[in-house]
Formats: C-alpha cells, structure tokens, sequence
C-alpha cells in the first residue's frame, strides 16, 4: 500500500499573498500588524509549498512527544511523512488532504480525511479576519528556534474570547518554527517547536516510503458525514469574531451518534457536541464547567438532549456557547 | 501454504469428510440438530467445533466477543480434553500419522484466518470508527484482553477525555496528529 492516486484538494484560504516581507516593524503599530499578518501569510504558504524536512516536540499537559516529518512539494501536490517518534510506532502519510496513517503493533492502515491545518501550517481561516481579533505584532528582535533566525510574532486577544499565541517564523523560508498558547494568566498551555530543520533541500520520494512494508494489512477508511444543525432546529449565539466552518455526524467510541459543531475564529477552535440524553452514560453527568489542559468545557442537559462544548477558547465563552444553545420550538423552555 | 496445496489436501475423500463435519457442525451451532454424530474426539472436528462457536457467538452477539487470540483454538482444545470421557484418549486414534500431519495442516491453514475474518468484520461493525486512537482502543479491548496492562489503560479512560479528543481530532489551535494511544493521551 503505497501513496493513494487522488486530485489535490488543497483548501488555501489565504488571499493577497505577500511573500517576503522581512520584519523591519521598528515603530508603527500599522506597519508592525501589516508584517505580521504578511508574516502569517507566508507562514500558511510555506507549510504547503515548501520542501522540508525535520523533528520537532509537542509539549501539552505536562507530556511531550516528538515528531519527525518529511514535506515535499511538486507541481500543486503536497507529500508529506510524518514519523511519531515517541511511545507507539505509527507513521502518517499525506497526500494533499488524503492522511494514511500505518499502525504497524496492528498491521492496520486507517485512511481518512484532513480537516485542518496541522503544524507547521496553523491557520484555519484568513489573515485577514484574524487582524480584526487579534492584535498582532513583530518583535524587531530576532529569536532563534532550531538553529535559525525567526521573527518572533506575538498574537494578543483584543477582548475576553480568546487566548494569546507566540509564534516564530522562519526568516528566510517563512516556516512557522514555533506556537506556543498561552492562558489568561499567561502561563504556556501548548507549545510545539522544531528541534532541527532543514528547509528548501530536494526531498526525494524515497524518503517519503514509510518505514514497513505494509503489504497485506489491513485498510479501514472512515468518514464524517456533512450535517446542518440550524435545519435540524438548533439555535445558538456564536462568541465574538467565531464562525462554523464544520457541522458533522460521528460515531463515539461505544456507537453512539453525535453531531459535531466546530466553530474558529481563525486561530482558536471550539467543538460542540449534541446527542439524545441517556440517563446512565456518565459523559452527560458533566453539566457545568472543567477543564483538560488547554481545553475547556462545559455540559448541559436540554430537554431530551445534551450539549457539550469544549474549545482552546476562555471558560466564560466556552460556557455562553453552551448555554445560548437552545432548539427552535423550544425557546421558551430554556 | 499456497492455494494449491490446499486443494490437494482437501482433495479425496478426506474433502467428503471434513465437508459432512462442517455441515454437522454449522448445523450444530446454529441450533438445527444436536450433538450426536459430532465426534469431539477427534482434533480437527474438535478445532472447527471452536471456530463454529466463535463465528456464532460473534455473529449473535457483538457485544459479548471475547478476545480471540492465536492460542484461542488450543485452549478450547484442551478444555475439551478435560471434558472427555474417562479412559477416552484423546489423540485421533483412527488415521495414519501422514493423513493426520495433512489434515492438521489444512485445519491451520484457513479455520484460523476465518476466525480473523469474522472478528474482525464484527469489531468494524459493532466499534464505528471514532478518532485514530479510538479506533485502536475499540481493538485494543477486543485483542488485548489477556494483556493486563492495556487492560487498565481501558479503564483510565473518562468521558471528558473522549469529548477532548473527539475535539482535538478535528480541530486545534496548534495542532498535531492525534497519535496517543487511548484518549486523553493524545
């Protein structure tokens, strides 16, 4: 089982590029915002139309795993190899939006779908609309992530909804080279850097051949089937600045359907979920606020239904989603 | 073993044979004859007897699969030893050691992946897929149940953990792959 032939499908919501602004943002806030938001342009580009090749470590709740990943970039079609290089073997090969991921311990390759950026790409939506939330800045000063020269961006929320990300951006190829999200108080919740890179060097497809011969295993392909919540009768206020850009149907674990709501504000993302209460399943006894790592939520039972949210956005937002969700007949219920 | 060695073992009256045992068997497991004319002492009826079993239990009820692991056969043969009559040897008695060697061969060389095959098939449909590492879990219960320690790591398992990497599958500020192996350790 090798690469799987399909049409690229690459999603760029990026508009106006503006490729190779350097960071001279000494002074004017305008002209800072600007680079930075040119910066993230060409950050978001060059995950896709770059050729690179290196480790880099994830660090949430208190664990870190390790990465290795291969990108290569031919014609309009990204290839990508990306090693898990702590705890279990897996590997996940990508061809454009289409993720194999090999689970050697099961003889299993488990194909599906990608619905987001993933590092080194970030954002889900465009620069543009980011600006409007966000106040963005370059430090004139240079950082050094894995060797290399970065402009350091700061992203600090305008009000109460989101969280404020450091980044750093390659200063030669535009690489984001590292995220870190940090919480109200300012401790880091989430950060993920590379170690070691190498940029723009020719990558050959050899190097993108996983590391087992999969012949003979097992393929499961799974999907998430488009759904309108709005049509099925729910009603709910999105926070500030966040829209939907993914309604679906999936299966948990033990079988039961839920729908999935996802909404971004270009940076931050939030989930809801809502499925018919049962009773007896303690994942509708959460109502009220907790929280897991970087992640907060909230439950609430409605009617014959339960609503759980749960986002990287601040506790009051995550709880007013959850509380504004309300299904139409129903209003005067709440 | 290839295809075609398959054939010449099954071939003769060997074929007849094992075709009369399935049949009785299947019919067995399915509750449309009984027991009589099923000679349990024989290792390879004893082997299908096993493997009709687990394709029953399995297609009848999903939830209860137990975990079926390569020694499955060899154990529910030996359980079947203990039950078998006293003085009853429990060696196959009638054939010679060359149609024996055969007949074991053909036993191991399907009934096993039909076992696979049906577990499997079953698992897919009774565990939908939910996320990278919930799909591993949902196989990790059904084949590793011998295994103590991804056994407790079952039981770590909480509601808000599936909640955040449902989230996280799908979305995430910085996001990586989900590559933990059970939820919430991603």
């Amino acid at each position: 089982m090798r690469w799987l032939p399909k049409t690229a499908v690459v999603v760029l919501l990026l508009g106006g590029l503006t490729l190779g602004s350097g960071g001279s943002a000494l002074g004017q806030t305008d002209a800072a915002t600007n680079d930075a938001a040119s910066l993230l342009q060409s950050a978001q580009q060059a995950a896709k139309t770059k050729n690179y090749q290196g480790t880099f470590a994830h660090q949430r709740n208190g664990q870190m795993r390790a990465f290795k990943v291969t990108h290569r970039f031919e014609g309009s079609d990204e290839f990508e190899r990306l090693e898990v290089l702590t705890d279990q073997p897996r590997e996940y090969l990508r061809h454009n939006d289409q993720v194999q991921c090999l689970v050697p311990d099961r003889e299993l390759i488990m194909i599906e779908q990608q619905h987001q950026e993933r590092f080194p790409a970030l954002l889900m939506g465009s620069v543009e609309r980011l600006t409007e939330y966000y106040e963005l800045t370059v430090d004139p000063l240079l950082r050094r992530v894995a060797g290399l020269p970065c402009h350091s961006i700061t992203i600090r929320p305008k009000d109460q909804h989101r969280s404020h990300y450091e980044l750093c951006v390659d200063q030669q190829s535009g690489l984001l080279l590292e995220a870190r999200m940090h919480d109200e108080d300012g401790s880091v919740l989430e950060h993920i850097a590379f170690t070691q890179v190498q940029i723009g060097e020719p990558i050959s497809m050899q190097a993108l051949e996983p590391a087992w011969s999969t012949q003979g295993w097992r393929v499961v392909q799974h999907e998430h089937t488009t759904i309108d919540l709005k049509a099925l009768g729910w009603f709910f206020r999105e926070p500030p600045g966040y829209s939907t850009v993914a309604e679906v149907a999936r299966q948990f674990r033990d079988g039961r359907q839920v729908s999935q709501l996802i909404l971004t504000d270009g940076l931050a993302n939030i989930s809801v979920f809502i499925e018919p209460y049962q009773e007896n399943l303690s994942h509708h006894q959460m109502a009220g606020a907790s929280r897991s790592g970087a992640v907060n939520l909230y439950g609430k039972r409605y009617g014959s239904y339960w609503v759980m949210v749960a986002g990287e956005a601040p506790a009051n937002t995550v709880r007013a989603l959850a509380q504004s969700f309300v299904r139409s007949g129903a209003l005067h219920n709440r | 073993m290839t295809s075609s060695d398959h054939a010449s073992n099954w071939a003769g009256e060997e074929d007849l044979q094992s075709i009369h045992v399935d049949l009785t068997l299947s019919e067995f497991v399915d509750g449309e004859c009984d027991a009589s004319g099923i000679e349990l002492s024989q290792t390879y009826v004893r082997e299908r007897w096993a493997t009709y079993h687990v394709i029953a239990d399995a297609l009848r009820e999903p939830s209860s699969l137990q975990p079926v692991t390569a020694s499955f056969t060899a154990r529910m043969s030996a359980a079947l030893e203990r039950e078998l009559p006293h003085g009853q040897s429990p060696a196959v008695p009638s054939e010679s050691p060359r149609v024996v060697s055969r007949w074991r061969q053909a036993v191991l060389a399907w009934p096993g992946l039909a076992v696979a095959a049906a577990v499997a098939s079953v698992v897919w449909v009774a565990q939908p897929l939910f996320g990278l590492q919930e799909t591993e879990q949902a196989m990790s219960v059904v084949q590793s149940q011998t295994q103590t320690n991804q056994a407790s790591l079952v039981s770590e398992l909480t509601p808000e953990s599936d909640y955040v990497s449902a989230h996280r599958q799908l979305a995430g500020p910085i996001a990586v792959r989900q590559v933990g192996f059970m939820p919430g350790a991603d």
